[in-house]
């Protein structure tokens, strides 16, 4: 076959090895060096090789909750950040006039710095803040008696204002990589569709999202990382603990409390989470049985 | 484009068509109301003046108008205007870095079937699943070793931000590559083209939209990132380094905040603007 | 275009060459607001420069954190570029540790003569008998009061004499005329809650960092009965500028720098005075923000000039007025002109004047200042928050984590 003989270059079935070498070595440099050391503090105890840190995070009550907190915030997040992104992309991509100003428009919040992100929101929140004003301005609440979002015990609440902060910035990161994927999709396939009777609902069913797919894949590990890693944003609306996050825990070992084993620790428990989540998902999704046909 | 017999035309209107239509307008101006509106919030406060910004209820439109926000941000420190500069070499390098290296590797990973092929590419995003604070210090310490603490070109930032952008890059680029059919390379080598000349001619520009995406997301990490900017120097800073040490403990100047933040977040929104073109460039032709 | 873009990036290569001279690195974690920075940069930075041709001050904010990892990095890179350090009393015993402050003991001559510093603050930048830290300006505490707060004071109170239960009574008159839950106490981990309360502690007679005493449980059973007029939006609060400015509340205690930008932003809005009386004084807990010389700085004799420069009275007393910090130096008061800035000082000095009870540094290894902060905020919480109340056993449990920070106790 025409295929076989292509890959059978000069370097042999070796080729692809040398296109991902740069990127292999690129990290072993610049990532997995700084990295051991770091690692290895989670096990320097005062005599040597202890497990004694990973014990001390995974009896803390404190973990316990971030554990669930994030995890909350991961499933709910990353679905609806996922539902709007494909809308927009799907959207973006009936070529509408004003598509691409809507494309700008929806990338916006993703490029704001963090500091903007964190203040347009914790003052947002405030009770004499432009959410409240707002609703004010539009008569949906009364001046004298402002909710206070952010009140005491509302953790309910919290997460839910963090999940719209959070679905706010992170739709367009995962919006244009639908897009992109999207782009890619010919447009033959749906007027075939189209020819043989098919709903645009079958056709975004049956065949828009199955071609999707690798881009779908790349969305959610990419989104699903960056959302069990959430910390900042946490700590300039809520400050530390009151809506406790594992990334969040890990700081607040590192930078308030000064412990910077249990930190380490904190650190690679996390990394280890987000590795079996990923697994986990491509496992789930089919990503592992794929040594024929086109590669995923 | 016919589908036979579901049509509807009553006095010559396709009623499906406008029903259609209106359904994605109102979608459109939906989710453009939530996104703009904090947005929007952000800008206005930047033109208020401080006693404004407090005021509650905060109104919808500054009552005057003010630069003052702005022209203060930017003398609160000399090195603000060069810092400018320095954002901007950082993201163009770290964004050639990464789409290079994680170019090669992601078309790798979508072309060919190869031992350790999974493994290998779930570890490229390793380094983003790994807090940043932990790493912050070795990290920086082995730049300062290689003599390229501070420079003037900072390289060093942009070898550590590429570090985190690679990875990203490959998965991208990967599932578009993914996308475009192989035969197309292989006709062009049928016609004469080596394949790195199918790859350069055929290829890369179907894979614009993926390139562009990615180009975006390190852009924007670039530009933002301050944690290892800040360890890694002193007389040269980013732009994001100066912003987040001039207004980031805003306890009582939100209006400042506020512009530092819209002045920090101006050249990324050009960027984006300029390169959003290449994400959407097979409409068959059509340029909107 | 791409002229442009290679004449842009030349440009930037050499814009970060442009030092010729010689320039004195300066990192601090103190006036960071924007209009501090801007207040230090252009008014008093010139003036050193002036008396030091052909130097130029490099004058950077960095959080406690950057600090501490810059300083540490540098020292394990072998190459330090940093010179003078200013930061606050809770970051000594870790930079001392790390090894990256310099032993001043020598040079008290030069950094310092002729002058008062304040003994209590001397003390706490001493670590094994040496001086690391100059004191430059102590930390206060005032009350800030939104003017419209006044109309509901108890009869037979003034700011002058108010105590901590006037304070309670003030704030039941504001709920139950208005509403509102008008006091802002800064809830946030890590924050001032911890002197706040501590504060108060000192003012019933207790000690500092004590939780357990009978005073101290008088002390909680009053934040006990205060609890219900703090403002639901406590725990997210930082600092309580924004809320007071934004008149989310009306009435705070809180330290005298963040007090003063409230207060100066419309004098005639607010207005400010000591801290409440407790049945035995006015308490306040001392911490101080110090200069430091950076035990590997390349310009050591430049540095110390700097220090010397930081503590004269009369630098004092501009510093004073610009950013509404306390002066460490005795003599600096008498440089300040009447006015707010004054008004804000002298606010300040008289919630001084009670029991002062210095920041003392954990002495036992791995201590940490972070644990004593973490017990005051989860015994607010539990009593508090929680509504838990007074609990005697719980109370000693929390005064022995605190204890187990130190060698030998402070308050024992």
């Amino acid at each position: 076959m025409i295929k076989e003989r292509k890959l059978r270059t000069r370097l042999g079935s070796y080729y692809p090895y040398f296109l991902i070498l740069p990127a292999i070595l690129y990290y072993i440099a610049f990532w997995a060096v700084p990295a051991a050391s770091g690692i290895a503090l989670a096990f320097q105890g005062p005599q040597g090789f202890t497990l004694r840190y990973f014990q001390y995070v995974l009896r803390d009550p404190y973990f316990h909750q971030a554990l669930i907190y994030t995890f909350v915030f991961l499933v709910v997040s990353v679905t609806a950040e996922f539902v709007l992104a494909l809308a927009v992309a799907l959207l973006i991509n009936t070529g509408f006039k004003g598509a691409s100003l809507f494309l700008f428009v929806a990338l916006i919040p993703m490029v704001m710095p963090e500091i903007s992100y964190g203040a347009i929101w914790a003052t947002g929140y405030a009770q004499h803040g432009w959410v409240n004003s707002l609703l004010v301005h539009l008569g949906l609440m009364d001046p004298q008696k402002p909710l206070a979002w952010l009140a005491y015990g509302q953790t309910a609440r919290w997460m839910m204002l963090l999940i719209i902060a959070e679905a706010w910035r992170g739709l367009p990161s995962v919006m244009i990589i639908l897009l992109a994927g999207l782009q890619g999709i010919s447009k033959e396939y749906g007027e075939a569709a189209r020819i043989f009777g098919a709903t645009s609902f079958q056709t975004l069913r049956k065949i828009t999202l199955p071609l999707l797919k690798p881009s779908i894949q790349t969305a959610l590990i990419l989104r699903g990382i960056g959302a069990v890693q959430i910390f900042v944003i946490v700590t300039v609306i809520f400050g530390h603990r009151n809506l406790p996050v594992l990334v969040e825990e890990a700081v607040y070992y590192f930078r308030e409390l000064h412990q910077k084993q249990i930190g380490a620790a904190y650190a690679l428990i996390i990394m280890g989470i987000v590795v079996t989540l990923s697994v986990l998902y491509l496992w789930l999704s089919g990503s592992f049985r794929s040594e024929e046909g086109r590669g995923e | 484009m016919n589908r036979p017999g579901k049509t509807i035309r009553v006095a010559g209107i396709n009623w499906r068509k406008v029903a259609f239509q209106t359904m994605v307008y109102l979608a459109v101006a939906g989710i453009a109301c939530f996104i703009l509106v904090p947005v929007y919030f952000l800008f206005i406060l930047s033109f208020m003046p401080k006693s404004e910004v407090y005021s509650w209820p905060l109104p919808l439109f500054p009552s005057k108008f003010t630069l003052d926000n702005y022209k203060f941000f930017l003398t609160i420190n000399p090195k603000i205007i060069p810092s400018i500069w320095r954002s901007v070499e950082v993201a163009l390098t770290t964004i050639l870095i990464a789409l290079t290296i994680g170019g090669m590797a992601g078309y790798a990973f979508a072309r060919f079937q190869f031992r350790g092929k999974n493994a290998l590419k779930l570890s490229v995003l390793f380094v983003r699943m790994y807090p940043a604070v932990a790493v912050a210090i070795p990290m920086a310490v082995l730049f300062m070793r290689l003599g390229l603490y501070d420079t003037p070109f900072p390289i060093a930032l942009a070898l550590n931000y590429g570090v985190g952008n690679i990875g990203l890059t490959i998965w991208i680029t990967a599932s578009i590559f993914m996308g475009i059919n192989e035969e197309l390379e292989e006709q062009a080598m049928v016609l004469g083209l080596s394949r790195a000349g199918a790859f350069l001619r055929i290829t890369l520009p179907l894979a614009a939209p993926g390139l562009a995406a990615a180009a975006i997301y390190t852009f924007i990490g670039a530009w933002n990132e301050v944690v290892i900017a800040t360890l890694m120097t002193q007389f040269n800073p980013t732009l994001a380094v100066v912003t987040y040490h001039t207004v980031a403990d805003a306890a009582g100047s939100l209006h400042l905040q506020s512009a530092g933040g819209a002045f920090m977040a101006f050249p990324a929104l050009i960027f984006t603007f300029i390169i959003k073109r290449y994400i959407i460039q097979m409409w068959g032709g059509v340029r909107i | 275009m791409r002229k442009l873009v290679g004449v842009l990036l030349v440009l930037g290569l050499f814009s970060g060459l442009a030092l010729a001279e010689t320039t004195l690195s300066v990192v601090s974690r103190v006036f960071s607001p924007p209009e501090e920075q801007k207040f230090i940069r252009e008014q008093i930075i010139p003036l050193f420069e002036a008396e030091n041709p052909g130097v130029k001050v490099d004058f950077e904010i960095l959080t406690d954190q950057e600090m501490l990892d810059k300083l540490v990095a540098q020292k394990q890179a072998g190459n330090t570029t940093i010179d003078v350090l200013i930061t606050y009393v809770s970051n000594f015993k870790r930079l001392v540790e790390a090894g990256v402050v310099a032993d001043l003991t020598d040079h008290m001559d030069v950094v310092a003569p002729n002058r008062t510093l304040s003994a209590g603050f001397l003390k706490q930048g001493q670590f094994d008998g040496k001086q690391y830290f100059i004191p430059f300006t102590g930390d206060d505490y005032v009350l800030i009061v939104n003017r419209k707060a006044l109309d509901y004071m108890p009869a037979g109170v003034s700011l002058n004499t108010l105590t901590y239960e006037d304070l309670i009574a003030w704030l039941k008159n504001i709920y139950e005329a208005t509403g509102m839950k008008a006091y802002a106490l800064p809830g946030v981990r890590m924050g001032l809650l911890t002197y706040i309360v501590g504060s108060s502690i000192l003012a019933y007679g207790g000690c500092f960092p004590d939780v357990s005493s009978e005073a101290a449980q008088a002390a909680w059973d009053m934040w006990y009965r205060l609890y219900p007029y703090i403002n639901d939006n406590w725990v997210t609060y930082k600092m309580v500028n924004d809320p007071m400015l934004r008149e989310e509340t009306w009435i705070a205690i809180t330290h005298v720098a963040r007090a003063g930008m409230v207060y100066l932003s419309d004098p005639t809005k607010f207005t400010l005075g000591p801290v409440p009386l407790g049945p035995v004084d006015r308490g306040s807990v001392a911490g101080n923000n110090s200069l430091a010389l950076a035990k590997y700085a390349p310009h050591k004799d430049l540095a110390l000039k700097f220090i010397e420069f930081m503590t004269r009275p009369e630098i004092q007393a501009k510093i004073a007025q610009g950013v509404s910090f306390n002066p460490a130096v005795a003599e600096a008061v008498n440089f300040i002109p009447p006015g707010p800035a004054r008004d804000i000082i002298e606010a300040a000095n008289i919630g001084m004047s009670g029991r002062v009870a210095f920041i003392p540094a954990p002495t036992a290894k791995g201590g940490d200042w972070g644990v004593v902060k973490q017990v005051f905020e989860d015994t607010f919480y539990y009593i508090c928050a929680r509504g838990k109340g007074v609990d005697p056993q719980y109370l000693e449990l929390q005064q022995s984590i605190i204890d187990q920070q130190y060698i030998e106790p402070p308050c024992k």
